[in-house]
């Protein structure tokens, strides 16, 4: 008896450090995060750590859509040009302060009045943000525009506690990341980890975890090997190689879900020999963007179809460019080059594999392309030149639409004002047709009117092909299986704020 | 002067007799056969890709396996000899002449040439090893001929260092003064006479630093420095096959192998010759 007794309390005393310890989650990022302000962050890692900080009108989900979150309702006006949002009441700041109208418009007004790295995507579209009472708040537009929703759900739409930013002028304000969000801010080592702890009332109630640290490992291999050893919870950026081992094993499950990232080689369209519409149509049917998934991320890709990725607000799939060599050397051919020529690939050191792979595949239709391997800095100055004085002739890179809506690649990167340098447009694309389609799907505010204007811009882009899109790639996130509900979001977030230990 | 030629098989037989030595004389002959015959000898077009076979370890069709892009490694470790050799061998080449004379000149003059020619030397020698090599290539850029040219920087100063001290102990012997004495000139006397007394060093020296250079080469491949893809180059292809070692190790042995069984062989050949040319330990 004295025996059991005696079991029934070590077992007891067990349960009892156990439950004292508490549920801490270790995630493995791969690099810092650049700032803890939503409004001045244009990085994953700060996106990440900054949606378990603050929360904002609207959120994401796993698939892209939008749900209410601060706000719980809202409405448009007739003329497209005002939104009203009813606000969640009874919301508090880590600091007290409340969260009501006023502080929406503290917010905004920082971001209106500009220099924050996120200031590009209100202030051109936004007018004004007008208090009507403690808990409605008023947008006014300049212009109706189609994805002002998927604007204000991008991470700089996070609400930060208004005292904070009239407090500290706007570079400290990462300092002091004070949100409504689900955890508090306790520390950040840079170059180490970040330390949240749960915020005990948070208005959707207190989170199942007690504290999360984000701790950075850059080597891939090392933070599969911490996972494997149970020194992480949660680990970012499996390499594809590990994922079929990693999903052997019981103590680990692979989150395997779409990114928002079409990698894609950019033709320089102002210079011969990719002036010629045929020539570019040649390069995107001489890919073989299937075999690069399976090679070079063994399957956990899907070849891209479009300028924009699946999940992407918008998308529509085109079906082009299937694989056809043959076709490629008809183009060729036609456009006067029928024993292929000589050009240049750039590629930053990320992109070197799949430029290697491309390189051997144009070899076979004819074209000798050189990989120009640069590091980032360097890259982005050469991309980054206008292109009728750039030396690049194509180049590969990703884009991602962090606002997770089609306008956000077709309005930089294909519009010809917003040409390199003034933009983004890489390819000097010059398009009226595409130009209007553009403005016309920017200012239609029927989501299914706006759908089809951006079907047919798909359709012309991927047709007058200055781009020829590669690949999206599958985010790869693996945890320990005794993990429940981790989330992640196509924008390249992993969200463990609704986890839970079984 | 003293006749040289006979003792070849002098040399030779010494080399044999040890068996490091012979070792390293016959894998720098195979390899060296290797490089010259690859356009010949190696079974697929070393560029050939076929990603759809990616990572496939070896087997009868691809003896050592297939790398990332499907391509046959055997093919490409044995292209990797020819670009390895070829590239190494005309640096030395060009570093061994001009460091021969500038070394010849420094050790007969002395003096304010000796001077000028030797610190601008000791500077290039201050630089810890490949760190030369990879500041002179991130500087020009990557690429062959760049290579070449930081390879031979990278090698200078130890030809011109062995050189001097050779030529500097030979000058004080009597056949100099014979040959001073005769009405010879100086450049005759250096080149003629001193010079081909003072070879079995350079020689040592020059098959020590092919070693060195190929390990160079490899390792500014192995950093992206070296030579560009596709090209088949052991550093390059090693470096690639870093990410996959748990899966696909076939992938960085065979050109790991590669870089190091040639480098030992070199080793193993200066070595050898080291011990059959050095006169003080001809009757061992």
């Amino acid at each position: 008896m004295r025996k059991i007794f005696g079991i029934f309390m070590v077992l007891l005393l067990f349960v009892f450090t156990v439950s004292l310890m508490g549920s801490t989650v270790r995630v493995l990022i791969p690099m810092d995060p650049k700032t803890l302000y939503p409004a001045d962050m244009s990085d994953n890692p700060s996106e990440e750590i900054c949606r378990h900080i603050y929360d904002g009108l609207v959120e994401f989900d796993e698939n892209s859509n939008i749900h209410p979150a601060l706000a719980k309702s809202w409405e448009l006006s007739e003329d497209g040009t005002v939104y009203t949002f009813h606000l969640v009441e009874g919301v508090k700041f880590h600091d007290g302060t409340p969260f009501n109208a006023e502080a929406v418009k503290v917010n905004f007004d920082k971001i209106l009045a500009g220099g924050l790295r996120r200031s590009s995507l209100f202030k051109p579209i936004v007018k004004e943000v007008r208090v009507v009472d403690e808990y409605t708040v008023q947008f006014v537009l300049y212009e109706p525009f189609g994805p002002f929703l998927n604007h204000l759900a991008h991470g700089a739409g996070l609400m930060v506690s208004p005292k904070v930013l009239e407090e500290y002028p706007k570079d400290e304000v990462w300092k002091h990341p004070v949100g409504t969000g689900p955890f508090k801010f306790v520390e950040w080592i840079k170059g180490d980890h970040i330390k949240l702890v749960a915020n005990e009332d948070y208005w959707k109630g207190k989170p199942q975890i007690d504290e999360i640290v984000f701790k950075i490992v850059p080597e891939d291999e090392t933070r599969v090997l911490m996972l494997e050893s149970g020194d992480a919870e949660v680990i970012e950026r499996v390499p594809p190689i590990h994922v079929p081992r990693l999903q052997k094993s019981k103590n680990v499950d692979v989150i395997i879900w779409p990114s928002l990232t079409v990698r894609f080689v950019a033709m320089n369209t102002t210079k011969p020999p990719f002036n010629d519409k045929r020539v570019r149509q040649a390069i995107a049917y001489a890919i073989n963007k299937d075999a690069i998934c399976k090679a070079l991320f063994r399957g956990y890709a899907k070849p891209a179809d479009s300028v924009i990725a699946p999940l992407v607000n918008g998308y529509y799939s085109t079906g082009l460019y299937p694989y056809d060599p043959e076709k490629a050397k008809e183009l060729l051919k036609e456009a006067g080059y029928p024993n292929g020529f000589e050009t240049n690939l750039y590629v930053a050191p990320t992109y070197h594999d799949v430029g290697v792979a491309i390189q051997g595949q144009l070899k076979m239709v004819g074209i000798d392309a050189k990989v120009v391997t640069l590091e980032w800095g360097t890259f982005l100055d050469a991309i980054y030149t206008d292109p009728e004085q750039a030396e690049w002739q194509m180049f590969i890179v990703g884009w991602s639409p962090s606002t997770a809506d089609a306008d956000w690649v077709v309005r930089p990167l294909f519009f010809s004002e917003n040409r390199v340098p003034k933009g983004d447009n890489h390819t000097g694309y010059s398009s009226p047709v595409a130009d209007e389609l553009i403005l016309a799907q920017m200012h239609e505010t029927n989501p299914e009117k706006r759908k089809e204007f951006l079907k047919e811009l798909q359709q012309v882009l991927m047709d007058d092909a200055p781009w020829a899109p590669i690949y999206v790639q599958d985010q790869l996130v693996a945890k320990t299986s005794k993990l429940e509900n981790v989330k992640v979001l196509p924008i390249g977030v992993v969200i463990v704020k609704y986890a839970y230990f079984k | 002067m003293p006749k040289r030629q006979e003792s070849f098989w002098v040399v030779w037989r010494r080399i044999r007799k040890n068996k490091m030595a012979a070792l390293g004389a016959f894998i720098v002959v195979a390899i060296v056969v290797i490089g010259i015959l690859a356009p010949f000898i190696s079974p697929y077009d070393p560029n050939a890709q076929d990603l759809y076979s990616s990572l496939e370890g070896p087997s009868l069709k691809h003896p050592f396996g297939v790398d990332l892009y499907g391509r046959d490694i055997l093919s490409r470790v044995i292209w990797g000899a020819r670009i390895s050799l070829s590239i190494s061998f005309t640096a030395v080449l060009i570093s061994g002449i001009l460091g021969i004379m500038l070394g010849a000149i420094a050790g007969y003059f002395e003096g304010i040439v000796d001077e000028i020619i030797m610190r601008a030397f000791d500077m290039l020698l201050s630089f810890p090893d490949i760190l030369l090599a990879i500041a002179i290539v991130a500087i020009l850029g990557p690429g062959k001929m760049n290579l070449i040219l930081a390879l031979t920087i990278y090698s200078l100063p130890q030809f011109a260092r062995i050189t001097r001290g050779s030529v500097i102990s030979e000058k004080n012997n009597e056949y100099v003064d014979a040959a001073r004495l005769v009405g010879e000139n100086n450049i005759n006397i250096l080149f003629r006479y001193i010079l081909p007394n003072c070879i079995s060093p350079i020689i040592v020296q020059g098959t020590m630093r092919m070693a060195t250079a190929i390990l160079v080469i490899s390792g500014l491949g192995f950093l992206g420095l070296g030579i560009q893809p596709p090209t088949p180059e052991w550093g390059t292809d090693l470096s690639v096959a870093r990410t996959y070692l748990r899966v696909a190790p076939h992938m960085g042995i065979f050109p790991g192998l590669a870089i190091f069984i040639t480098v030992m062989g070199f080793n193993f050949f200066g070595d050898g010759l080291n011990d059959a040319l050095n006169p003080r330990l001809k009757d061992r």
